[in-house]
């Protein structure tokens, strides 16, 4: 019997695809990577996730962990083919525990739906990826996701307690739990990021954090992206941390408003979204600072959202406008990058020069609070020899950061399209240790293989390679 | 960009960014959790196709015709993709690349029919032994009339226009309407009978044609796009659904109070395919009596869809389920929506969930709040 065939007589027919016209959808995300699955796999349970890695690694197949496919880094793609284990269908909130202020969820739950389900209880789940109201949990949890309001609250990793894991051998560990201390190695926090590599999350118990009882968003235009850089600097000289600072350039600026329309100016320079939140008092307060310094800065204009609709709408469009980006040009590559705040607008001007110099448009919009970068290339992918002009351009961007001070990723994770990246900010003995911690816990090599720590570090690691086929031919074992 | 022959425009295709931010508003893949029935999956898919990377096969056709085509995905799609149209030309395509050899020889009336008998329904034995037993449900059960009533124009106009007396005379077209089903890739099917429409309305100095279903009024304002002339572009600027009309002007005093609990389902071909979100609930805000109580997800597809109710009944069927818990939790006894496919879906939804309840369109309640006397 094939893998396929086991597979389907354990979870059901609907729950196992093959065929080119079934499972092609898995070959991508959000990023531009590509890799044909073999199979997919659509589990209910952890008995299911437990039988799906028994039969994959008795047929020694490459097993590829994915949650809604909203990444960017590649990290959902199989690079080598194998068997794809989408968590859609375990999306069920176990438990709020209002008084732990945490809840327990399966790995399928949209990000937003978990603050939804805590909303009742005044509590909320604090990292806010712009894809929460696709992206899952467990997504979340395998690339340590951020957001715009990570800046004062933390990213994935900090809000994280516990998880339900399936290893290698199909065995259940359960790392962490409710309590807010735990004894011994912090194994939770080596799973938090790891994208798949060590393990399948089934379940993860996460901290929720009481709704602010006030919230001032401020809009503030600016001339120039010098200028807002200059407020960013003023503000954090305040010593004010605000809950998010956000800056779009005017080639985002265009997108955003075409789709959006909720109210930002598509002609100017640079525009922040800053948010402050906490007691009355002290909000109040810092919006006063906010206030002056972005006048101090230069600014056009200055709106604070005055009602709770206006707001949400210019997050909502804040939150899209990566996505709008298709409203300018048919492709782009999405980058994500830090530098030490003060230089951002150094870096910028960086980014500008290179920009010109690879006669390729590039949309700024990031979380300037913590110089998490998001450039994005556009380009049309029908134009012959352009991927690679993008490329190159994309690895000027990253060197620059690194060369301010910076590192390769924010928030997106390594997955396939960073790999190559990694020797560039970490040391051989660096890697060597983050390959053995991998082989320790996962010695088989087929969890997600080719992703995160790149080749030579692990046993069974595997160089970048875009679009890679799948390497075993179809009816071989599947 | 006009509808071709051979498949969807590429530009329409290459606008997906496969963010994904669609994947939770598409009814299909809430309930399925499998990428093939999302709309990012089902361009990928179609793009596919016409990469020569997959085949026109049984699969294929599966994933296609799954779909509600209800385009929530286009309403909350930040790249601004053109689903709909994306759908209509790629089942456009996959029709006619499986009857391209007979059909070529025929002439148009006998290709119409053919088409229609040959392609849409008899190889569909299921369709047509579902359609035949839901048609002997709905005559037992009494819900004809309501289907005639959703197929007739003149009545329900009559009924609209009853109330706004400072209108002209109303225009009775002797003409059936029909409402020309655009997402079924029956193209020439649907331009054929929009150049009916634009004889019977057009040159008639109308200020507005008004429609009381969502699902012709979302397909009449796109005549401009199936038919690419001036005629068309004036048919549509002229096409107003009856909840977007009556918002519009200002309306005589009610005569009496509606005392219902309601709850919208917001019918997807007003609020998906037309963007009208507003209008229905400025009208039940102002019926005296009304209170509205929203349901979860009122924008998300009852399943029914147009002929989908008939050709797709398990999918149809599940999602009715699933919506008629959120209309149960509301304890609404009135559940309103804007188009008569939705009304006949939903009426299906409180027999099957063996609650009591009934299903009004907006227009209905507007019209009782009308009445002088008690019905």
């Amino acid at each position: 019997m094939s893998l396929a065939d086991r597979l389907r007589a354990a979870l059901g027919a609907d729950a196992v695809f093959r065929g080119a016209e079934d499972v092609i959808m898995y070959e991508y995300d959000y990023g531009l990577d590509r890799a044909m699955p073999d199979l997919v796999a659509l589990p209910r349970s952890t008995a299911d996730v437990q039988v799906i890695v028994r039969e994959a690694q008795a047929a020694g197949v490459p097993i590829v962990a994915r949650g809604a496919g909203t990444g960017i880094s590649g990290g959902a793609v199989p690079a080598r083919g194998g068997l794809v284990v989408a968590f859609s269908r375990m999306h069920r909130v176990l438990e709020v525990d209002a008084e732990n202020r945490c809840a327990v969820v399966q790995p399928g739950v949209v990000n937003l739906d978990l603050s939804k389900a805590a909303e009742p209880y005044g509590l909320f789940f604090a990292p806010d990826p712009s894809s929460q109201k696709a992206s899952t949990i467990g997504g979340n949890v395998a690339n340590n996701a951020g957001g715009p309001h990570c800046l004062s609250l933390g990213v994935t990793v900090n809000h994280v307690l516990g998880l339900e894991v399936v290893l290698h051998d199909a065995s259940v560990v359960r790392l962490g739990g409710k309590a807010a201390e735990t004894p011994g190695l912090d194994l939770t926090g080596v799973l938090v990021g790891s994208e798949g590599t060590l393990g399948l999350v089934t379940e993860a118990t996460v901290r929720l954090l009481v709704v602010p009882e006030a919230v001032r968003t401020t809009l503030a235009v600016f001339a120039s992206v010098e200028a807002a850089s200059e407020a960013v600097s003023g503000l954090i000289g305040r010593g004010i941390v605000p809950a998010a600072l956000e800056m779009m350039d005017r080639l985002a600026l265009s997108a955003i408003e075409a789709a959006f329309h909720a109210g930002y100016p598509p002609e100017a320079g640079a525009v922040l979204l800053v948010e402050v939140d906490g007691v009355l008092e002290q909000v109040e307060a810092q919006a006063a600072i906010v206030d002056a310094v972005c006048r101090e800065a230069g600014a056009l204009e200055i709106r604070l959202a005055a009602t709770a609709d206006e707001r949400a709408r210019l997050w909502a469009a804040r939150k899209g406008a990566a996505s709008a980006m298709g409203r300018i040009a048919p492709n782009y590559y999405l980058h994500d990058a830090v530098v030490p705040r003060t230089r951002l607008p150094a870096i910028l001007a960086n980014i500008v020069e290179i920009g010109q110099r690879y006669d390729l448009p590039i949309a700024n919009l990031f979380h300037a609070g913590d110089g998490n970068l998001h450039p994005m290339i556009l380009f049309d992918v029908r134009e012959p020899g352009i991927l690679d002009r993008v490329m190159a351009a994309g690895r000027e961007i990253l060197i620059a950061c690194i060369e301010a001070g910076g590192t390769i990723t924010g928030e997106h994770g390594v997955g396939l399209e960073k790999q190559s990246f990694m020797p560039l900010v970490f040391s051989p003995a660096d890697l060597a240790v983050m390959g053995r911690v991998r082989d320790a816990i996962e010695p088989s090599g087929n969890f997600n293989p080719a992703k995160v720590v790149p080749a030579a570090e692990s046993a069974h690691g595997a160089p970048r390679q875009a679009s890679m086929p799948a390497l075993v031919p179809e009816g071989m074992w599947v | 960009v006009g509808l071709t022959s051979t498949g969807p425009a590429p530009a329409d295709l290459s606008q997906c960014v496969h963010c994904g931010l669609c994947l939770q508003n598409c009814p299909t893949y809430l309930l399925t959790g499998y990428e093939a029935e999302s709309p990012r999956g089902r361009i990928h898919l179609i793009q596919a196709l016409n990469e020569g990377r997959v085949e026109p096969n049984e699969a294929y056709r599966q994933h296609i015709e799954l779909c509600l085509v209800c385009r929530n995905c286009e309403s909350v799609c930040p790249s601004g993709v053109h689903f709909g149209r994306i759908m209509e030309a790629a089942r456009a395509q996959l029709y006619e690349s499986e009857y391209e050899s007979e059909k070529a020889r025929l002439p148009l009336a006998e290709r119409i029919f053919r088409r229609l008998a040959f392609h849409e329904l008899l190889p569909h034995r299921i369709r047509l032994r579902v359609l035949f037993g839901l048609l002997t449900v709905y005559q037992q059960s009494g819900l004809q009339a309501l289907i005639r009533a959703s197929r007739l124009l003149p009545a329900p106009l009559a009924e609209a226009e009853s109330l706004l007396p400072e209108l002209p005379r109303p225009f009775l077209p002797r003409w059936e309407v029909y409402p020309a089903e655009g997402n079924t890739g029956e193209r020439q099917v649907a331009r054929d009978l929009a150049r009916q429409n634009l004889q019977a309305f057009l040159g008639r100095g109308l200020d507005a044609i008004v429609v009381n279903s969502a699902g012709c009024g979302a397909v009449m304002k796109e005549y401009p796009e199936l038919l690419d002339d001036a005629e068309a572009a004036e048919f549509g600027r002229l096409t107003r659904d009856v909840t977007e009309f009556l918002a519009s002007i200002e309306l005589a005093p009610f005569q009496r109070p509606v005392p219902r609990t309601v709850t919208l389902q917001e019918s997807c071909h007003l609020v998906h395919a037309q963007r009208i979100k507003d209008a229905p609930r400025q009208l039940l805000a102002v019926i005296p009596g009304i209170e509205l109580r929203d349901m979860a997800h009122p924008d998300l597809c009852c399943g029914s869809a147009g002929l989908y109710m008939l050709t797709e009944p398990e999918m149809s069927t599940r999602i009715l389920d699933d919506k008629m818990q959120d209309v149960a939790s509301t304890g609404a006894q009135t559940i309103v929506t804007a188009n008569p496919g939705c009304m006949m879906q939903l009426q299906r939804g409180v027999r099957r969930a063996g609650i009591s309840g009934e299903v009004k369109h907006v227009v209905e309640l507007v019209d009782e709040a009308y009445q002088t006397r008690s019905t």
